[in-house]
């Protein structure tokens, strides 16, 4: 197919697609999508002005701490090639990822039905959006004196954290979905003859599910962030702790290069998430 | 084969009884099309989704064969004026939606797809997403997804009003040819005069809301010369007169608003 964005070609890709408003937000992306041509070296450009930056802010000559010498880009690669080549480094990185899949299991077991139900019951949406609203807002973090005070010190309080986080986009993003399950697609699905448990089944649970995904996707950018400083509080393990363990040896090039793998880390499970994404359900 | 008699209905509308279509006798005769011409907001679409057993009736019965209707029935088959296919879904996945409902489960089902796609010609889309065909595919697709479901008669809301001109008198031509193939009858409901000329064996001519049939006109015959050009048989004499006849009509009912400006100038 040629790239040429003729008004008409924009028009019927926005009627074909059942359901799709014509929005501004349509419209918006056909405008950028034309913007952006040979923007492939942009993201790379980014990139190395972000390390220019960092280069400079850390640079002796440029003066700013001295200090700062050794968080430097050129000490933070070295240790990061010490770093990846340690045993325990990958027992942090593991110990980390299952405490994120956990909390997001929780998270996901708990967010998916309680967004069905709210996309689905007007009134309980009602009731529930102030309350959600206010508790979306506090830091998952102030939970932490709470929730080691109930669970103890260990796994446990931080499997809450991280599921506290993660809850929210995830319940707010399925019941969205339901919200936005077309109705035309129900009232097509039943001229087809579909009795209403086909209905859920083909049409409603498919159309939420990339919703989910999207929620989960978020819910997954919160865990992590928040994983870091739970891991900070009380646990030997993670790649919180291990922030704090290079710190205490004063290899401070080790903390750069742990945060470079966080940073890393987070990136490619979201990167992977939006790949499956835009297979399976044709979203950018 | 579809009978609907003494047929009305009302919504409610932000406290208000509102009366979309009242008193319709109309029939659907075996292997017929019949069009159903009318203003905007006369009720066409509200007619057809109770034929299709989509929104009860307020008042009145609908038979298909014979037999009172009370929701949707498999032999009737609804094609909408978007496409309605399911995104995530391919569009042979979308043309066989029906075989996965247990109404249309049947050995074989899902086979016949690839045959349904390409009488539609859509032999090469089949992997295609909605997104990605024009509109005028995506609605051929979902002609194939009723087709699937073997209609002894398919009801017709606008199918072609969000394609070009050109585009439509191609379908129109298409879609005639096939349904007089398959025998199939068809209601269809439009507000384009020359659609409905061109498409229908009879018209039906509704009313403003409170939409009734005003009266039915039959189309003059259309062999397969005329169809093979649709210029000509649009030019020809008798159906100029009876699009002369439906226009005065729709003036005398006061239903000749801005949708039917553009069908009021005329060589
Ligand atoms: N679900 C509904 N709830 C309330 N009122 C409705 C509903 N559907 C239709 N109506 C009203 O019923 C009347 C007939 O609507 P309908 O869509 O059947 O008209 P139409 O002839 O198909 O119009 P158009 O040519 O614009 O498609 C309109 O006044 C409309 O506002
Ligand atoms: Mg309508």
């Amino acid at each position: 197919m040629k790239m040429r964005l003729s008004p008409s070609i924009i028009l019927r890709a926005g009627l074909s697609r059942a359901g799709a408003p014509r929005s501004g937000l349509f419209r918006t992306a056909v405008s950028r999508a034309g913007e952006g041509k040979g923007a492939a070296w942009a993201p790379l450009a980014g990139l190395a002005l972000a390390l220019a930056a960092w280069t400079l802010l850390t640079s002796p000559a440029v003066g700013l701490n001295p200090i700062l010498e050794v968080f430097s880009p050129a000490r933070a690669l070295e240790a990061l090639n010490r770093v990846v080549q340690q045993q325990r480094t990958w027992t942090h990185i593991l110990v980390s990822l299952r405490r994120v899949g956990v909390g997001l299991a929780i998270a996901f077991l708990a967010g998916v039905p309680a967004g069905l139900l709210i996309g689905r019951l007007r009134w309980l949406e009602r009731a529930s959006s102030g309350a959600i609203q206010f508790v979306r807002m506090i830091s998952p973090i102030s939970w932490m004196p709470i929730a080691v005070m109930v669970l103890g010190i260990g796994d446990a309080p931080i499997y809450f954290l991280l599921a506290v986080s993660a809850v929210w986009p995830i319940l707010l993003s399925t019941a969205e979905g339901v919200r936005r399950v077309d109705r035309r697609w129900i009232e097509m699905a039943r001229s087809l003859g579909a009795s209403s448990a086909e209905i859920l089944r083909h049409v409603v649970i498919p159309a939420v599910a990339s919703h989910v995904v999207t929620g989960l996707r978020l819910g997954l950018g919160v865990a992590w962030i928040v994983l870091v400083p739970a891991e900070m509080l009380g646990v030997r393990a993670g790649l919180g702790y291990a922030i704090l363990d290079a710190r205490d040896r004063l290899a401070y090039p080790e903390v750069m290069a742990i945060i470079l793998v966080i940073g890393f880390i987070g990136w490619s499970m979201d990167a992977l998430i939006r790949r499956i994404q835009a297979q399976r359900w044709r979203v950018s | 084969m579809i009978e609907v008699a003494g047929a009305g209905k009302d919504y409610i509308l932000n406290g208000r009884a509102v009366t979309a279509f009242d008193g319709v006798d109309l029939e659907v005769r075996r292997g017929e099309i019949l069009s159903v011409v009318g203003p905007s907001g006369c009720g066409k679409s509200s007619l057809l989704k109770a034929i299709a057993g989509l929104e009860p009736l307020s008042r009145g019965e609908i038979r298909f064969e014979g037999r009172r209707l009370d929701g949707p029935d498999p032999r009737i088959g609804v094609v909408f004026q978007e496409a309605r296919l399911l995104p995530w879904l391919t569009v042979r996945e979308n043309a066989a939606l029906a075989a996965r409902f247990a109404a249309h489960r049947r050995p074989g089902a899902a086979g016949e797809v690839d045959d349904l796609l390409r009488r539609v010609g859509l032999e090469a889309f089949g992997d295609a997403y909605p997104s990605q065909v024009s509109g005028g595919m995506a609605q051929r697709a979902a002609l194939a997804r009723t087709l699937l479901q073997r209609p002894t008669a398919i009801l017709f809301d606008e199918p072609f009003a969000s394609l070009d001109a050109l585009r439509r008198m191609e379908l129109q031509i298409w879609l005639v040819r096939m349904l007089k193939e398959e025998g199939t009858a068809a209601l269809f409901v439009t507000h384009d005069l020359d659609e409905a000329l061109i498409m229908g064996d009879r018209i039906a001519v509704m009313t403003p809301r409170p939409g009734r049939i005003h009266r039915i006109y039959d189309a003059p015959p259309k062999d397969r010369r005329a169809l093979e050009q649709p210029e000509t048989l649009a030019a020809s004499r008798e159906f100029w007169e009876l699009k002369q006849s439906i226009l005065a009509d729709l003036r005398a009912t006061g239903g000749l608003g801005e949708a039917m400006a553009d069908a009021h100038v005329e060589p």
